[in-house]
């Protein structure tokens, strides 16, 4: 597993699908805003699993999209290089660096601050790293997902971090008039050994910030044996912020004149609001409380009223018609499975009594056929499937019947597979004997 | 505590922590001295979905050898 995280084919190839992504992301918001269901979807397409991303730019951005040259395929255009976007020293010294990917957890807010400090050559005791803003116009795709955040940004950070050190280095230059290649630095100061001068990284921030921005492939970057920081454990930079508790998330973003919404939603798939106690609500004490019921089903700062028993099987709330409906349909099904079942105990006691039969005549004769099922009702009612389906579901059951097949809960036959008669015979299931590991015994399990 | 998890480096995202730091403090207020088990079935209630449970239960123990009687009521 090392080896394909590892190997340079597997994340180029995962990186370019994430670039396709944006591409393909950066091209929807051309059309207009990105919806998040969009959005979702775009990026559902992508290798990786869990993507969080930023990647919306507003139509400004159209003016400034270039085709993309050679190979790059055409998408957001590269952010213009711009150390100062990463990297903020004040006139006191104190560094302040910025992570612009989103920080889940992962660790990636440390990881970006220490590139950045590695090649800025700051004193990480002094650094403080923040959360970028979101701003693909400076930034690029700003998002979390697939471990591609280092791979996709180790060259772009250290050039960021290195670029204001040049500036630095420059800015000292200017100041003592030596050359550049002459000054060095370490842990936030540049120094200059021949005249033996040295100066803070703040008291040559002003002066740094004038300074051209430099070319990022004349950068010379770091070699692998001269980190100072990366290649060992720090701690992490919020660790200090959560253990006081500060507000760190989502939930505790406030903003003006915001209203608190909880959601109530329908308990099935496909379920609609068919009434909720809304005037209840209202007459309760409390400004600016609102109900909506979304057409999905939801009913905001409501509780529907609880239908009985037998409509909650089919999945919540649902209008009277349509629950009348899927009803006749699903009591069609059970009546049947029910008959089964019948049938089912029926042959299990022929079964045993010629089971007992043979063993009271001491000899082996023939086979013992017992048939055991239960009702496999339980998946209908999970999941409430539209009144169509209902009927799609009884051809189903009667397919799996035809062939064989059953769960494990229902009645088993032959297997298809290994031919055994049950999933202690059959050598696929040795050595676990109790279990059958083939599909072909649980597949039907999955009725709907 | 707070310094044991700093010590520990025991939060990843830290969405839980501030719930883990209240248990274990009342554990710890409850029973100065507690044993591997009696951390976990104290600590069972609070979830943590990043799976720091091993470096939250050498904290409190950490917190627990640490603590000073003045620390204690904290």
């Amino acid at each position: 597993m090392n080896a394909v995280i590892n190997s340079d084919s597997y994340a180029r190839d995962l990186i370019a699908s994430f670039e396709r992504n944006a591409a393909e992301a950066y091209a929807a918001t051309l059309k207009g805003p990105v919806s998040r269901r969009n959005f979702i979807k775009i990026s559902a397409g992508v290798g990786g699993g869990l993507i969080l991303g930023f990647a919306l730019m507003g139509k400004a951005n159209a003016q400034a999209a270039g085709g993309g040259g050679g190979g790059r395929p055409p998408g957001p255009p590269a952010p213009p290089f711009a150390p100062g976007a990463y990297v903020r020293i004040a006139t006191d010294g104190k560094v302040t660096l910025f992570s612009k990917n989103p920080e889940i957890g992962q660790g990636i807010k440390t990881a970006f601050g220490l590139i950045l400090a590695e090649e800025l050559d700051a004193n990480w005791a002094n650094v403080t790293v923040e959360q970028a803003p979101i701003n693909a116009a400076v930034y690029g795709t700003q998002f979390a997902g697939g471990s591609v955040s280092i791979p996709m940004n180790w060259d772009s950070l250290r050039q960021a971090g290195a670029g204001a050190r040049a500036m630095l280095v420059a800015a000292a230059a200017q100041e003592w008039n030596v050359p550049a290649s002459e000054i060095t630095t370490s842990e936030g100061v540049v120094t200059h050994a021949a005249s033996r001068r040295s100066m803070g990284y703040g008291q040559l921030a002003d002066k740094a910030a004038a300074m051209p921005v430099p070319d990022p492939k004349s950068l010379k970057l770091k070699g692998k044996g001269e980190y100072k920081l990366l290649g060992r454990r720090h701690t992490g930079v919020d660790n200090i912020h959560i253990v006081q508790g500060h507000p760190l998330y989502g939930i505790d973003v406030q903003v003006p004149n915001m209203k608190i919404a909880a959601f109530q939603k329908c308990p099935a798939v496909g379920g609609k609001v068919a009434s909720a106690n809304l005037d209840e609500i209202k007459a309760l004490p409390g400004r600016g409380r609102c109900v909506h019921r979304h057409r999905h089903g939801q009913a905001h700062r409501g509780d529907a009223r609880r239908r009985d028993h037998r409509e909650q099987h089919l999945g919540g709330v649902l209008r009277e018609e349509e629950a009348e409906d899927r009803l006749g349909r699903v009591r069609g099904v059970e009546g049947q499975l029910e008959g089964h079942q019948r049938e089912g105990e029926g042959a299990r006691q022929a079964g045993r009594r010629r089971a007992d039969a043979r063993q009271a005549g001491g000899r082996r004769r023939g086979r013992a056929e017992g048939r055991q099922e239960r009702r496999v009702v339980l998946h209908v009612q999970l999941r409430v499937a539209p009144a169509a389906r209902a009927a799609e579901l009884h051809r189903l059951v009667q397919e799996r019947r035809a062939a064989g097949i059953r769960s494990r809960s229902g009645r088993r036959r032959r297997c298809p597979r290994a031919g055994a008669r049950s999933p202690r015979r059959c050598a696929a299931s040795r050595p676990r004997n109790r279990r059958c590991t083939r599909r072909a015994w649980v597949a039907a399990s999955a009725v709907a | 505590m707070q310094k044991a998890w700093i010590e520990h480096d025991v939060p990843q995202c830290g969405y839980c922590q501030a719930g883990q730091m209240m248990s274990a403090a009342a554990l710890l207020k409850q029973n100065p001295n507690p044993s591997d088990q009696q951390i976990q079935a104290f600590m069972t209630g609070n979830l943590c979905r990043c799976g720091c449970y091993a470096r939250i239960k050498k904290a409190i123990q950490t917190a627990a050898v640490n603590a000073t009687p003045s620390t204690r009521t904290a």
